[in-house]
């Protein structure tokens, strides 16, 4: 349906008449609020601005990351922007050798290059505070990262780990210099969603 | 009335005032500014006209199809009429958002404005079809026989003479498919129509708290109160007199000629729309996703969730419906009527702006039942009073009051009385209500996915879950174990409907 090298240099290219119904986005998906705010961070308020205005006019909205992601397997539409391992869950359940879409990533730095960390947490009120500590510094031990490397294709956190799923090498993706603690409870990624009328 | 029956016909009633208080609170915050901003955004008019373009589509089309089909089977020729009356009700088994997810696994293509049109009409038009059956069915064939002797037209009879009969039928069903529409989540956000119920709850995805969602809610229950309310007047209304004297005599069976068989070509058609394509692709989905193998386990969680919510909560929904009945039916009254046709107009209010309701004010002012089972219990009861009801007035109305009053004065207590006299004979009546709710509360998908504790999982939601990740093998099992627990609900509701209408 589409091959590589038709692909945009930026995904702010996306938001463009040229892709009007050929790409699809999640509005309501946590990641795309990050992606909002990296944007803005990155470009301007009014360029993240600009860019939801268009994709709302000429992008496809999805639930999820994973219905957008099984559109474009199953030749809906030519690309979709998800995380990573979207990819790998469908490739688990029809044979990697069997996919018909591929992953491609941005890299050069550009604002859909951006890296998600994947959090937890403990909430102050839980009756289970020592429960809760030692499963969270299970979560980050070897074991637990190990555990969880092999459940979804992330990057695993912990230095010397390799994902099982031969995820392209962390050290090639070439992300921009935008970091969680920037991006930080995104309130303001919801406001320009709400301006473009997108929420 | 005994002041134990108004103390407990006044818990519901004042459950079912929350939504409307969560809505006035936190639209309240906004203030007037905010709120006019808020109603005057462009989002705000494309949601509102895309709500109305579905809910108006869906009815126009249920009506259509509901006269032309209900006026085929009564009233035509058509062979083996019998036999279609019981199956054109049939799609009912079938929930909207299974529905949904079978069409959308088929083609990409029905994910739209037309797609939704298409497969809510598909779901939606018995509503309409069996309350007209039954009017025709007891519409007296002397008007027509009046207005064919003075020399109009079979076309020109139908729309002076039938028409008018049916009306009532008619209006009432079209108006509950159009309150269904409005408040329909689910299939529509499967289909990606956005309305102001996808639009609510992608607002509580990202931001709990949102004065957006609240004024939104307002605006749908504007719609959709209105509409409860025409149809629950309707219905009390509906009276179909006859003059004149002697029997009423069978109408005549008009003959269809030639369009005989395509008359019946096209209704077979439509069952297969509405019933066969669905259930069709269950079964498809369910061999992929055996061959597959997964989800074995989870099946028997989801059963378990699924019970573990709808058993307690039928049995408090009709605990609470049971008084607002007994008040009505015994002790009448102005006040008992109101507590007993609030419930039905508050029918209208969608799911998800009870669940959404429950959660602004659990959180601030009772926080330790917030995710609790007991948010999902009350959620049940504001959303199926009226269903408890209906199921059971005719039992409580077969009760003879007069041996309950006897025991009174032989000196037992008002609620001694009730106890050992009314209760045991009303009891089966009771049974049957409980079973049609929890199959009814197995189905309801919107407040249980918001208000369920984290980590229960029903039939519903683990259909939902599979499907919105595009998991349609996965969501097969769940789906067509509902589909199957739907058949005593829609059983239920044709022979209500039939003896509701019928002289």
């Amino acid at each position: 349906m589409i091959t590589e090298s038709e692909l945009p240099a930026s995904v702010l290219d996306f938001a463009a008449e040229a892709w009007k119904g050929k790409f699809a986005y999640a509005p309501t998906s946590g990641a795309f609020q990050a992606q909002i705010a990296a944007i803005s961070i990155m470009k301007g308020r009014d360029a993240a601005l600009a860019w939801l205005k268009g994709l709302k006019d000429f992008g496809v909205s999805y639930n999820s990351d994973s219905g957008a992601m099984l559109a474009v397997e199953k030749g809906e539409i030519p690309v979709a922007l998800v995380n990573n391992y979207y990819w790998y869950s469908v490739a688990r359940e029809t044979g990697e050798d069997k996919m018909k879409s591929a992953l491609h990533f941005i890299g050069h730095q550009d604002p859909g290059a951006l890296i998600m960390v994947a959090a937890a947490g403990m909430l102050k009120s839980s009756k289970k505070q020592e429960a809760g500590q030692q499963f969270l510094a299970f979560m980050v031990s070897e074991e637990g990262q190990k555990a969880i490397a092999e459940a979804t294709a992330e990057y695993p956190l912990r230095p010397g780990l390799v994902s099982p799923y031969g995820l392209k090498p962390f050290g090639e993706l070439d992300p921009p210099p935008v970091t969680p603690s920037d991006i930080g409870d995104a309130e303001d990624a919801l406001a320009l969603a709400r301006e473009a009328g997108l929420a | 009335m005994p002041p134990w029956l108004l103390f407990a016909a006044a818990i519901p009633v004042f459950l079912i005032c929350l939504p409307l208080a969560y809505v006035a609170l936190r639209s309240g915050q906004a203030g007037p500014a905010g709120i006019i901003a808020e109603l005057g955004r462009q989002r705000t008019l494309d949601l509102l006209l895309n709500t109305l373009v579905i809910a108006l589509g869906v009815t126009v089309a249920s009506s259509l199809i509901g006269v032309v089909g209900a006026w085929c089977i009564e009233r035509s020729d058509l062979p083996g009429r019998k036999w279609w009356r019981i199956v054109v009700t049939l799609p009912l088994a079938v929930p909207a958002f299974v529905a949904s997810y079978a069409w959308s696994s088929i083609d990409g293509a029905f994910e739209s404005m037309p797609g939704a049109i298409f497969i809510l009409t598909l779901s939606a038009y018995p509503l309409v079809l069996l309350p007209v059956a039954a009017a025709l069915r007891s519409a007296d064939p002397g008007f027509e026989d009046v207005s064919r002797s003075l020399g109009r037209g079979p076309w020109a009879t139908f729309f002076g003479a039938v028409l008018p009969q049916i009306r009532p039928a008619l209006a009432a069903g079209a108006l509950l498919v159009l309150t269904h529409t409005l408040s329909e989540f689910g299939a529509l956000a499967l289909l990606r129509v956005q309305t102001f119920t996808t639009s609510i709850f992608a607002s509580y995805e990202l931001q709990f708290d949102n004065a957006t969602a609240a004024l939104q809610s307002a605006v749908l229950m504007a719609l959709c109160l209105p509409a409860a309310y025409g149809e629950m007047r309707l219905r009390l209304k509906t009276q179909v007199a006859r003059v004149g004297k002697g029997s009423r005599r069978h109408a005549p069976l008009a003959a269809l000629g030639p369009i005989r068989w395509p008359v019946a070509l096209a209704l077979g058609a439509l069952v297969v729309l509405a019933l066969g394509v669905p259930t069709g692709t269950l079964v498809y989905w369910l061999r992929v996703g055996s061959s597959a193998g997964h989800g074995r386990g989870e099946i028997w969680d989801a059963i378990g969730g699924s019970f573990s919510l709808a058993l307690p909560g039928a049995a408090i929904v009709v605990l609470f419906a049971l008084p607002l009945v007994l008040a009505s039916s015994r002790h009448g009254g102005r006040l008992a009527q109101i507590a007993d046709r609030l419930p039905y107009i508050v029918h209208g209010l969608p799911g998800l702006v009870v669940a959404l309701a429950l959660v602004f004010l659990s959180i601030r002012f009772a926080h330790p039942l917030y995710q609790t089972v007991v948010l999902v219990f009350v959620a049940y009861t504001m959303m199926f009073l009226p269903l408890a009801q209906s199921a059971l007035r005719g039992p409580v109305e077969l009760a003879p009051a007069r041996l309950e009053e006897m025991a009174r004065g032989l000196g037992r207590s008002p609620f001694g009385a009730f106890a050992s006299i009314t209760l045991p004979a009303i009891a089966p009546g009771i049974g049957a209500a409980l079973a049609l709710l929890a199959l009814e509360l197995m189905r309801e998908l919107t407040a249980t996915l918001m208000l369920a504790p984290s980590g229960t999982v029903t039939l519903a939601t683990a259909v939902w879950g599979h499907t919105t990740d595009g998991e349609y093998a996965a969501a097969a099992p769940f789906a067509a174990l509902l589909v199957a627990a739907s058949a005593l609900p829609v059983y239920f509701f044709t022979r209500r409907t039939l003896e509701l209408y019928e002289l």
